[in-house]
């Protein structure tokens, strides 16, 4: 290879992250659009909507590190969604990652000044599934933690909860907390956010009645953030939207590197086949 | 836009510095790999820290030396949780026996905890999903026989074996081709998935960091 | 020498939280409930002999001067950063603002910035599977392309009949896929755990 076909294979990622940077400046169009079909954030919602009034939400936070910027931005939207709903929210952590993004997450809601009342932090519990088995049985709380989510959480334990909503991403995630708290707990609506590489095993469970709701991809994610109403909790998601032209871009580059090499090797097959006929 | 930080001059730094270590691991794609391992080393860093931080001070102590401190005598059985906790932490350099205890116990609660929530929690919940309800329309029926079938050649091919028969090596054909599809199928979303990452940090480098949006 | 008590305490431990699952016994639950906190708290120790392990093996190979001494001083020194910031007199453990500032400057653009990297390397990785002439690989391959352009983020009807069409996709036939994929990776766990509390194999000791 000569140096000068090497050094513009090097740089070619290079121009390729400019290009996504310069995409990012680009204003937003309606020729393009993020959210995909609808039918999975319709389902999350109405999840959401079969939720008693002010209701009292286990959220399970457990992204990864790596993988929380493809849900983050949903997270947020939940998060702002299940408040404008004038839930009470439930915060616990089985893994170190996750416990680092709720903390992070909690307080940036404390900065948007939402009710602290509202929300109660359990904190981070190890052990993987002996944490939520303990959760089942008799979720600890913090000493210092007082008011009527604690006290009613004191009184009737994990029975007290409408719904579980389960952050995923790391190995803790959806599947674990399905397998082991749901059969533990009884009747109450699981639902899910969480990245694409967990699609294989939560996907099943959505069919299976175990998920109530999953965003399991980016546009899930997307149509469900652009049907969520928030009113005043609006500024709690994040300012801009996830903007559709570099992804665009970025899948196109894709497409054309795999289409050019699917396609050298769909005329080699034929070519094979066409020499065999004549064979 | 990330807004994972505030604006206090301490946060200002932070996007300073979180701007730095982004262009250090994207230099990784141009081949720069020395700074790119130092990144790698600290992380590792950071998150063994961190991991070590919680257990100590949202696990151990509130569960255990807490309430010790608080009434010696009165709870024996945290004297005995604390001297487990030791020989957890201990347990590369205590001898064998001693390191073994925890790690036994660890052992059958995750074997039973796996036993259980595979069984329990996803094969009989799983296997009922696939029979359809009382009531149901043709297309329905049709539509939950066809995926059934998907299931069942799937599960054929994705476990091991000696095909035996004609019939059994045909599902297993039929479910590896199906397979296939499927992953290859998930792996067009895991790209795109992907992307969503990677355009991320550079709307952060864009948004937070420079202001140009 | 044989130590039969170890295996035994798998057993009964295991045993003990299966029939807790299954039975409903007050007596069966109060035990149960003292193996599951002693499994957190091997779990809290475990993860302090992990961190010990790691800072022992660096600071050792930083005083022999083995390997690359950078990158070891630097595990060392991000060990040390998370534990100054939250055990140091007067912080408040992993809420502390400092804790924060090193998740939030370090932590998570490190970790999300090597992750976008993936981007690049799974479409590199893709099209050395193509070209690889493996028919296995062109099948993979041929359904990530069509799923690919399913996804591509166009608005108006046809991004709609895009969409529609990538929804049915992953909720109809890959789901059950998937289903078949959940289904025997559940099998061969539970096998494997059975085969655990059972001694069969080498995993008894």
């Amino acid at each position: 290879m000569s140096d000068r076909r090497a050094l513009v294979l090097r740089l070619l990622p290079l121009v390729f992250v400019l290009v996504l940077a310069a995409a990012w400046l680009v204003p937003a169009t309606d020729a393009l659009d993020l959210a995909g079909d609808p039918a999975a954030a319709d389902g999350f919602a109405a999840a959401l909507d079969d939720l008693p009034d002010a209701p009292v939400v286990l959220v399970g936070f457990d992204p990864d590190l790596g993988t929380y910027a493809e849900i983050r931005p949903t997270v947020r939207t939940a998060l702002a969604d299940l408040l404008a709903r004038n839930a009470r929210l439930i915060v616990v952590s089985l893994t170190p990652e996750g416990r680092a993004l709720a903390l992070a997450e909690l307080a940036r809601l404390a900065r948007y000044e939402a009710n602290p009342t509202r929300i109660l932090d359990l904190g981070y519990v190890s052990g993987a599934e002996a944490a939520l088995v303990a959760l089942a049985r008799a979720p600890v709380i913090p000493s210092a933690a007082s008011g009527e989510l604690a006290d009613g959480l004191r009184d009737e334990g994990i029975g007290g909860v409408d719904a579980v909503v389960v952050i995923g991403g790391n190995d803790l995630g959806p599947r674990t907390w399905v397998e082991q708290l749901q059969p533990r707990i009884g009747r109450v609506p699981f639902l899910a956010i969480a990245p694409a590489t967990l699609l294989p095993e939560l996907q099943p469970y959505v069919g299976g009645g175990q998920l109530a709701g999953l965003l399991g991809t980016p546009r899930d994610g997307a149509a469900y953030r652009a049907s969520t109403s928030l009113g005043t909790l609006a500024p709690i998601v994040e300012a801009d939207a996830p903007p559709a032209l570099p992804i665009l871009a970025g899948m196109l580059v894709a497409i054309a590197i795999l289409g050019q090499a699917w396609l050298a090797r769909a005329g080699t097959t034929v070519g094979t086949l066409g020499r065999e006929g004549r064979e | 836009m990330i807004d994972l930080l505030g604006t206090t001059p301490a946060d200002v730094v932070a996007t300073w510095v979180a701007a730095i270590a982004t262009v250090v691991v994207l230099g990784g794609l141009l081949g720069e790999r020395r700074l790119f391992g130092w990144s790698q080393h600290l992380l590792a860093g950071l998150v063994t820290g961190f991991l070590a931080l919680l257990a100590v001070t949202e696990v151990i102590v509130p569960r255990v030396v807490a309430p010790l401190v608080a009434d010696p005598a009165g709870r024996p059985e945290l004297a005995a949780g604390l001297v487990l906790v030791a020989a957890a932490a201990g347990a590369p350099w205590l001898p064998r026996i001693v390191a073994a205890v925890p790690v036994s116990i660890g052992i059958g609660a995750l074997a039973a905890f796996a036993l259980g929530g595979a069984v329990i929690g996803t094969l009989l919940p799983q296997l009922a999903a696939t029979i359809v309800g009382p009531g149901s329309s043709p297309l329905e029926i049709a539509a939950a026989a066809a995926s059934a079938l998907v299931t069942i050649v799937v599960l054929v091919a994705f476990l091991r074996g000696t095909p035996r028969g004609r019939a059994l090596g045909a599902a297993m054909v039929a479910g590896r081709g199906l397979l296939l599809i499927g992953i290859g199928a998930w792996i067009g979303v895991l790209v795109l998935s992907r992307l969503v990452l990677l355009s991320d940090r550079i709307g952060f480098l864009v948004g937070d960091w420079l202001g140009l949006r | 020498m044989n130590r039969p008590i170890l295996p035994l305490l798998v057993v009964t431990v295991g045993v003990l939280l299966l029939v807790d699952l299954v039975v409903v016994n007050p007596t069966i639950s109060d035990i149960a409930a003292v193996a599951v906190e002693a499994v957190i708290l091997v779990g809290a120790g475990a993860a302090i002999a992990v961190t010990a392990s790691l800072a022992w093996r660096r600071a050792v190979d930083l005083w022999s001067r083995r390997g690359d001494p950078i990158g070891a001083a630097l595990v060392l020194v991000g060990i040390g950063a998370m534990l100054v910031a939250g055990l140091r007199p007067g912080a408040t453990g992993a809420s502390d603002p400092w804790v924060a500032w090193l998740v939030g400057a370090l932590l998570v653009p490190i970790a999300a910035t090597l992750f976008g990297l993936l981007f690049v390397t799974t479409v590199v990785a893709a099209r050395r599977s193509v070209a690889s002439r493996r028919r296995d690989a062109f099948v993979l391959m041929s359904a990530a392309l069509v799923m690919l352009v399913l996804l591509l983020p166009i608005g108006g009807q046809t991004g709609g009949a895009l969409a529609t069409a990538a929804g049915w996709v992953l909720a109809g036939p890959v789901a059950a896929v998937f289903r078949g994929i959940l289904l025997g990776v559940a099998i061969l766990a539970a096998v494997a755990a059975a085969r655990t509390l059972l001694g069969v194999g080498a995993g008894d000791e």
